[in-house]
């Protein structure tokens, strides 16, 4: 038996194999899958393409979209603790002033006056129906 | 090409063994056929079967890893029909694709 000849031959078929998996226009927009199909199964070209034919089409989706905080222009902002100091991040040398500082502060006093009242309410409803 | 291809006689004489649903076993009995002869008995076969099918085992891990290897690398993320083409056409080991993947990355050049 020549052993060589044997491996040569193996390699050969499997070579074949593998690239008539990844080289079939099904596995173009799917190519985790023939990847995963090519290295961990033993499937042959014609029944792996067969199965990847019924996957969806494209990577999978990112589970959040949009903008990290990281990808901010100027990246994440970071201060020094021990100054207090912005030391990364968009330093704004003219920050824009609120157009009305005690408007601000008013409309936020309304809002968490409203949440406590809204607090001690219920919690005034909760203490009243325990002690029915 | 498909080294495992069998025939009816290979199906007989592994009848009975514990690899008798292997297909690389029966294309084992089969390669053992060929190369042994007439002469050989059908013990003679299902033990250079079981031989034949360890050795292509090995080389199909071989490969795989190969073209794994050469795939994973971040330069073949970069330009992947190169890398496909590298494993696929050429017999250069994992290292050797690699070097050429990244001296083609390194180019700038589209995939």
């Amino acid at each position: 038996m020549s052993e060589n000849m044997t491996i040569a031959e193996a390699r050969a078929a499997e070579r074949e194999r593998i690239q008539a998996i990844l080289s079939d226009p099904v596995a173009q927009d799917r190519r985790q899958a023939a990847e995963a199909l090519a290295f961990g199964s033993d499937m042959s070209a014609v029944e792996a393409v067969a199965l990847l034919a019924t996957l969806d089409a494209g990577a999978p989706k990112a589970a959040v979209p949009g903008m990290r905080t990281a990808d901010a222009p100027g990246g994440l902002i970071a201060f020094d603790p021990r100054t207090g100091e912005q030391v990364s991040g968009i330093v704004s040398s003219d920050p824009t002033p609120l157009r009305n500082p005690d408007r601000t502060k008013e409309l936020w006093r309304e809002v968490v006056a409203g949440l406590n009242a809204e607090t001690v309410g219920t919690a005034a409803g909760v203490k009243a129906t325990a002690a029915r | 090409m498909d080294p495992l291809t069998y025939s009816p006689d290979a199906v007989r004489i592994a009848a009975g063994h514990p690899l008798a649903a292997d297909k690389i076993f029966l294309a084992g009995i089969e390669a053992g056929m060929r190369e042994l002869g007439r002469t050989a008995d059908d013990d003679e076969l299902r033990e250079y079967a079981a031989d034949w099918r360890v050795n292509y085992l090995a080389g199909q891990r071989e490969e795989r890893e190969r073209w794994r290897k050469i795939l994973e690398a971040p330069a073949a993320q970069l330009h992947p029909k190169a890398a496909i083409h590298l494993a696929a056409n050429t017999d250069l080991d994992a290292k050797e694709a690699l070097a050429a993947l990244t001296l083609i990355a390194g180019s700038g050049r589209p995939n």
